[in-house]
């Protein structure tokens, strides 16, 4: 038993020798081939993961490429205006996000000139209803260019131009990448609040007692965006474009608190929006890469707030008024010039015997006979009357200065032939922003815009007396009579400046009426 | 005796066998050798290779993200000539490295009828790990974006 035993024992040492000999050679071989396989799967993993990675950012920018796109084509969406609205649309007559600020400028520089009227009670018969039809019809240009803005067809249609000509490559070789529609997001939403529109105004142009939102920027002043304003109990709210800025992307955090669902502007449920937010999709099937992103639009033009088509008339008339024993026998009508000397009563019969009566009149107008020295020539504070001036001129030009205006009246001169003179802003631009401001009498070439005809009827505002000179005696004429009568002739003169506002709905935003009057009395007793 | 023969058969066969032993673990050693030789020389190429595809897949991203980069910076001008000075100057930020050596503008396309600015760039690449056949690569990108320096229309 002894002597088998070893040989037993070497056996089964050399057989478990050779088993560990295989299992290390397996071992090896299972390693080597576990190692490469390993090896594999990491690459394509770290493959896959770089692929999947480099398509994500693939998809992102063409989801901020959509957005920009959106953002910068939604200004190229217009909608006709209404011929109330022509002088503030565009050049092919339509009104888009561009300048939608500028027709609701018209609209609440109207409104804004009928609460002064309604203070100052010169509102006329027509005014409440002007007012009412001038912000109608701007609520309606508005929300018909709302609609289009909002309609997703159109955001989809913008965001595939861009996103739609870019590919996940990445993802999906050889495939688009698609608006993702899966989920529904508010796609709209007004940031910016209360900071500039594109609407530059000057305080001097809004009517006194009228408080306009306003931003500093430089040496402009911008209509305040997305603040309602008030004005003849209407609300308007302007949209915000930062000025000097381009289209650029915005931040989830910036435009959701800002989105028309969770955030809207009180009072106006189509107020136009400022930002978009557009996603992209690009899938293969087994994995989706979703990006989304938003922009805020910005037209990069900005706009006076005006009346562009609208017009001043100044109206001057010299009455002497011829009276005999303190009784008016004739009226006539002199010019503005100093000394005429007026046969005004020829062999006037009386009942005790024949005068003749002689006037000299427009002693007043000594130092000029311009529009600017009429208005000098009543001897009492004419500012109130040149404020009124260049507040609506600045309604046509915001830019003028009240040195402009003065300059302007003095270099327009009286005209005996003329009733009135027109200040109106002169326009050679196809979109009515070059103004030119000018003066003209109603016998010169005045714009086919201006109905002389229906001079009168263009006004919703009433007369009111706005600077009442005193009445002086034979200081600006004399007057006397052959044969000489007891008491002597005197001569009385007197002036009076009338405004009458106009809204602007109908063109006329005011007209002034001087009026000086030179009584001349005289006697038939000796 | 029988113990002493016994213990000296014991031994003599014990030391033959622990020769066997010797024989087969170098064999086995050596075979191991082979195979793991034979392991590296299939795993470590497959890995070089994946140090290329990285570097490959790595730039022809950073490329792209160049072009793109390049082509916002056209999109925010306002003329063509002005697109390709913003572009060449977006460009020039690149800094060339043994990996990518250089990145040129091949083409820009400024459509201001569509409102869109294409901007094509080459990347010029060397894999860090030669390959027999080739060691350079063009990388070629191109990205478009919407004309955002335009004012809107009057």
């Amino acid at each position: 038993m002894s002597q088998k035993a070893p040989p037993k024992l070497i056996t089964r040492g050399l057989g478990h020798k050779q088993k560990t000999r295989r299992s290390k050679r397996a071992a090896s071989l299972i390693l080597v081939i576990a190692c490469g396989f390993g090896l594999m799967a990491l690459i394509y993993g770290l493959f896959t993961l770089a692929m999947f990675l480099g398509g994500s950012r693939q998809v992102r920018n063409a989801a901020d490429a959509g957005a920009l796109n959106v953002s910068r084509k939604m200004m190229d969406i217009r909608v006709p205006t209404d011929p109330k609205y022509a002088d503030v649309a565009d050049t092919n007559g339509k009104v888009g996000m561009s300048n939608v600020n500028r027709l609701w400028g018209k609209a609440y520089l109207i409104n804004a000139n009928l609460e002064e009227m309604q203070k100052s009670g010169q509102a006329g018969p027509k005014a409440g209803g002007n007012g009412d039809a001038a912000y109608q019809i701007a609520q309606t240009i508005n929300d018909n260019l709302y609609v289009n803005l909002a309609d997703s067809k159109t955001q989809d249609l913008f965001f595939s131009q861009m996103a739609g000509r870019r590919t996940a490559n990445m993802i999906n070789p050889g495939m688009g990448i698609d608006k993702n529609n899966k989920q529904y997001v508010c796609p709209i939403a007004m940031v910016d609040r209360g900071d500039e529109s594109n609407l530059v105004m000057t305080p001097g142009q809004i009517p006194d007692g009228i408080t306009a939102g306003k931003v500093d920027k430089g040496s402009k002043s911008f209509m305040q965006g997305y603040v309602p304003m008030v004005a003849n109990n209407k609300k308007f709210t302007f949209t915000s474009f930062h000025e000097g800025e381009q289209p650029h992307l915005i931040s989830d955090s910036v435009f959701d608190p800002n989105r028309a669902d969770i955030a809207p502007i009180e009072g106006s449920a189509t107020v136009i929006p400022n930002a978009f937010r557009q996603s992209a999709l690009a899938g293969n099937g087994q994995i989706d890469s979703t990006a989304t992103a938003s922009a805020v639009a910005n037209p990069i033009r900005s706009y006076s707030m005006t009346i562009p088509e609208s017009y001043i008339t100044v109206y001057v008339q010299n009455i002497s008024n011829w009276n005999v024993d303190g009784k008016k026998v004739k009226s006539i009508p002199y010019e503005t010039k100093a000394d005429q000397t007026i046969h005004g009563l020829v062999d006037h019969q009386t009942p005790t015997r024949v005068i003749n009566c002689f006037g000299k009149v427009g002693g007043e107008y000594a130092s000029g006979h311009s529009i600017m020295a009429i208005i000098k020539a009543l001897k009492a504070d004419y500012q109130p009357a040149m404020k009124k001036l260049l507040q609506r001129v600045q309604g046509m030009d915001p830019s003028y200065t009240m040195a402009k205006l003065v300059k302007l009246l003095e270099n327009q001169n009286y005209d005996k032939n003329a009733n009135r003179y027109y200040i109106f802003a002169k326009d050679d631009s196809a979109d009515h922003t070059d103004p030119q401001i000018q003066i003209q009498a109603d016998n010169g070439s005045l714009p086919p815009w201006i109905d002389v005809s229906s001079w009168q009827q263009d006004f919703d505002g009433t007369p009111k007396d706005l600077v009442t000179e005193p009445t002086t005696t034979d200081e600006y004429a004399n007057a006397w009579q052959s044969p000489p009568g007891t008491p002597q002739p005197t001569a009385k003169n007197s002036g009076v400046m009338i405004w009458q506002p106009g809204s602007g709905y109908t063109k006329a935003v005011g007209n002034l009426f001087i009026s000086r009057t030179t009584t001349l009395n005289f006697s038939s007793k000796p | 005796m029988p113990s002493t023969r016994s213990q000296n058969y014991r031994k003599s066969n014990s030391t033959k066998a622990r020769g066997n032993f010797r024989v087969n673990a170098r064999r086995a050693s050596a075979q191991t050798l082979i195979e793991a030789m034979v392991g590296f020389i299939v795993l470590i190429p497959i890995a070089l290779f994946a140090v290329d595809v990285v570097a490959l897949l790595s730039t022809a991203q950073t490329n792209e993200q160049w072009a793109e980069t390049a082509a916002r910076a056209a999109g925010s001008c306002s003329c063509e000539t002005m697109a390709q000075n913003a572009v060449k100057n977006s460009l020039k930020r690149f800094v060339p490295s043994s990996i990518a050596s250089s990145l040129e503008l091949e083409k820009i396309t400024f459509d201001q009828i569509n409102g869109q600015v294409t901007v094509a760039t080459v990347m010029q690449i060397n894999v860090p790990i030669p390959l027999p056949w080739m060691n350079q690569f063009q990388l070629r990108a191109s990205a478009i974006q919407p004309l955002l320096g335009t004012p809107a229309a009057q």
